[in-house]
């Protein structure tokens, strides 16, 4: 099976998102098709969203995005609906991955759904003011829990039983 | 120059799924539950793989000059989205 990281750089642990002005946790990421270094976007994290890229038709046009074709979505009434699809290059922090970018000819948000988090291999973690996207193998419960290691925890550390 | 029985995104959508349903359905529903099906409109060909990047690469670099319409199998659309039905209005597949 062909390998979809042109990753070239190591990997940084912790990327840092920020909510965008209607309090969406946002992150910055670099789009590109084929030709040229591509252009920065704010992009919405969006866990709704089973794919990789969803983006403004419009706003793709200068990236030179190579045309796949068509796909169908299902929306959240249990509808369909049909667009056009594309390949396109995500940047960020350094790290690279191609994906399909759904092309919404009616929208002017740009999604990144979950296929960018299994691609990227991050997972999410926002709270009141912080939005982290942290490396899958690096998660807090692995850094902190011994148990969650595969290792034996210490058993005075574990929370007593309860009698009934 | 060579010309294509297809003009427009609609038809390539349309033909994929008609494609999909008269030649593979039955059988991928059985066989491939859950995979992603790019299907070539020009050709009738399909390449199925895990992952949507997977089978829509293969396509085209198998034929890269194919429309490829993208299906999971045992779904009905190949995404999920958490918006609504304004979003599915689009001037470009009326």
């Amino acid at each position: 099976m062909q390998e979809h990281s042109v990753s070239a750089t190591a990997k940084v642990a912790v990327w840092t998102g920020f909510f965008n002005n209607s309090g969406s946790p946002a992150l910055k990421i670099r789009l590109s098709g084929p030709f040229g270094k591509g252009v920065e976007f704010d992009a919405i994290l969006d866990t709704g969203f089973t794919g990789f890229i969803s983006m403004p038709l419009i706003r793709a046009l200068p990236l030179g995005l190579v045309l796949y074709g068509t796909t169908s979505i299902e929306l959240a009434d249990g509808s369909k609906a049909t667009k056009l699809t594309a390949k396109g290059m995500a940047t960020v922090e350094g790290e690279k991955k191609v994906g399909v970018v759904i092309l919404e000819p009616s929208s002017n948000e740009l999604l990144l759904g979950m296929a960018f988090l299994r691609l990227f291999q991050r997972a999410v973690f926002v709270t009141q003011n912080t939005v982290l996207l942290v490396d899958e193998s690096r998660t807090p419960d692995m850094d902190n829990k011994p148990e969650l290691q595969g290792e034996a925890a210490d058993p005075s550390e574990l929370p007593k039983p309860t009698e009934p | 120059m060579s010309t294509s029985p297809i003009s427009n995104p609609k038809d390539a959508a349309d033909l994929g799924e008609k494609i999909y349903q008269d030649r593979y359905k039955a059988v991928y529903e059985l066989e491939h539950p859950g995979k992603f099906v790019a299907i070539n409109v020009l050709t009738e060909a399909t390449y199925i793989a895990d992952t949507p990047e997977v089978a829509l690469e293969n396509a085209y670099t198998a034929s890269p000059e194919g429309i490829f319409h993208l299906i999971q199998v045992g779904h009905a659309g190949a995404f999920r989205v958490s918006y609504g039905q304004s979003s599915s209005v689009d001037w470009l597949f009326q």
